[in-house]
């Protein structure tokens, strides 16, 4: 209860949000939304289960790509595009994540690296189709049910990315907080002791990761949908990389704590940096400070400020404090 | 001897197992009866852990077949084979140490209720699950733990722990592999105690190195030297067999 209610609180402050910021920031917002949600969906595979992905942008590109081309080739409604979008990206995650979780650590780190790859090929050398460096314009949004509200318009898309995004959160939430969410904790903590008890190890790594796949085509056909636009750089590695540093920037298994910083990563690229090789540097440098000066990520801060107060903190998922099981 | 089939929960039969070219295993046969604390000894080395690994399914056999109530289980994967009611622990603590002491007896909990699946209702909401992790560490009076992290606790009540995790599952035979390892003179007996108390329709295989332990709990041994049988009978015959003395009591 207590999470539903700080996601409705959230989600209330952020449907408020336009009314105090320029139109320009909507639209920095509505993406910045959008890549928090994308990194907590990922949260799921790297903070619960403990498998890193380099290569999850695919997910988020595809189905991006799926729809804007069902839309612009075959004349598609988007509403479909994007449930095709979302089903080509599920199906084809579905066939790899069986593969791709026989391994784990850097083995894993790499195949799932070549897989984005091998997406990214697809994309930027099957230029007839689609479009190559070009990527595929053109790409209109969905028609609102009601008709009074132009999704044209910024702040109405922001409220369209947002109620997606708020369903999301709520059902990662859900999820992370069931009984398949904490087996993937304990997948993490001694996936021999999870196989004693007779859970079924590998389809559990493979729920995590069809999981955080979905979750990131969702967002990709959110981002597709925003930009009426989708082009190879929803599938470049670094769109991959961003996200797994922003899950241990943001303090992995915390959940809350990667959508902030997939968020704050965004604001941070597009106000600070631009798209530049910059970028690259900054964001390992980002890495390196919070792996030397903050070890949990941003979602340790409320711990360590609870802990200076109170010396001993029992934490865990059934704790009402919270702590490295994760709150929302 | 005791009744070869008709009384038997766990057969073993034949089972051998390389590792490039030690042979940790050599046709080793025996069953354990119903209801019985079977105890499985020998010096390191011998094979036990081995031996738990294979019926367990963490090893495969390369000869040989193990069934559970008369039911080949050689081909199947750990998981399953802890479905079917066979459970274990291990020699070094194995558990969630991030996870709470109740979360650890939960996710056994969870499975044996079947609500392991459930991907949408919060866990901590399940309260049946709950209850149920909950009554099994009280019974092993680990309750006041319950909202602990594991690494918290001491290394005796991880040791505890284990036992309540597997319990958790309502297995039919639970295979304790040294749970007395590392443990102090008072935590041992608090855990022979413990064992001693499990509901006598329990199944219980347990490995031991430590003889005074193995002989207060176990009514049958198997004896194991260099991965070959080399006893299995009543723990009185056994304790007397000339053959055993000799290898592993010494000859004094």
């Amino acid at each position: 209860m207590r999470r539903e209610l700080l996601i409705l609180i959230a989600a209330v402050i952020l449907a408020l949000l336009p009314r105090f910021i320029s139109t320009y920031w909507v639209g920095l917002m509505t993406q910045a939304l959008i890549f928090g949600a994308f990194a907590m969906g990922l949260d799921l595979l790297v903070g619960y289960t403990g498998l890193l992905s380099l290569g999850h942008a695919a997910f988020f590109g595809l189905a991006g790509y799926g729809a804007a081309l069902a839309i612009t080739r075959w004349s598609l409604d988007p509403w479909l595009a994007a449930g095709l979008g979302i089903g080509l990206s599920v199906l084809v995650a579905l066939a790899y994540a069986p593969l791709a979780v026989r391994l784990g650590g850097l083995a894993l780190l790499t195949v799932t690296l070549a897989f984005g790859q091998v997406v990214w090929g697809l994309a930027t050398r099957w230029t007839t189709f689609t479009g190559g460096e070009n990527g595929v314009p053109g790409v209109s949004r969905p028609v609102l049910p009601i008709s009074s509200l132009d999704i044209a318009d910024p702040i109405i898309y922001y409220w369209f990315s947002l109620f997606w995004i708020v369903l999301l959160v709520f059902l990662i939430s859900r999820f992370a907080h069931s009984p398949v969410g904490l087996s993937l904790l304990g997948v993490r903590d001694s996936e021999t002791r999870m196989l004693a008890l007779g859970y079924n190890v590998h389809r559990r790594k493979v729920t995590a990761f069809v999981v955080a796949a979905a979750v990131g085509a969702v967002c990709g056909i959110l981002s597709t949908y925003f930009n009426k636009f989708v082009g190879p750089g929803s599938l470049d590695w670094r769109l991959s990389a961003q996200m797994l540093l922003s899950v241990v920037i943001g303090g992995p298994g915390s959940l809350w704590g990667p959508f902030v910083a997939g968020s704050g990563l965004f604001i941070i690229r597009t106000q600070l940096v631009g798209e530049t090789q910059r970028w690259v540097m900054v964001l390992g440098f980002l890495y390196i400070i919070t792996v030397l000066v903050l070890p949990g990520g941003l979602a340790s801060i409320p711990v360590r400020i609870r802990n200076r107060r109170i010396s001993t903190l029992p934490s865990g998922t059934f704790d009402s404090t919270g702590g490295e099981g994760g709150d929302v | 001897m005791f009744d070869a089939n008709g009384g038997s929960i766990l057969t073993v039969s034949d089972v051998s197992v390389h590792f490039g070219g030690l042979l940790a295993l050599d046709r080793v046969t025996f069953n354990v009866a119903r209801g019985s604390r079977h105890g499985i000894l020998g010096p390191n080395g011998a094979g036990k852990t081995t031996l738990f690994n294979v019926i367990t399914g963490f090893v495969s056999t390369q000869a040989g077949i193990v069934r559970l109530n008369r039911n080949d289980i050689s081909a199947l994967s750990p998981h399953r084979r802890a479905r079917l009611g066979l459970v274990r622990t291990f020699q070094i603590t194995t558990l969630f140490k991030d996870l709470t002491v109740l979360e650890n007896a939960l996710l056994g909990a969870l499975v044996r209720l079947g609500h392991h699946r459930n991907a949408l209702r919060a866990a901590r909401d399940d309260s049946q699950a709950i209850a149920l992790a909950y009554e099994q560490l009280e019974q092993l009076h680990l309750d006041h733990l319950a909202d602990m992290p594991v690494q918290q606790v001491s290394y005796g009540e991880q040791r505890q722990l284990e036992i309540a995790v597997s319990l958790a599952l309502d297995p039919q035979v639970l295979l304790l592999d040294e749970p007395t390892a590392g443990l102090s003179h008072a935590e041992t007996h608090a855990v022979i105690d413990l064992i001693r108390n499990l509901p006598q329709s329990l199944t219980v295989v347990i490995i031991e190195h430590d003889l005074e332990v193995v002989f207060q709990l176990a009514d049958h041994l198997t004896v194991l030297h260099y991965g070959r049988r080399i006893a299995d009978g009543l723990t009185q015959e056994v304790r007397e067999d000339p053959v055993v003395r000799e290898v592993y009591l010494g000859t004094d």
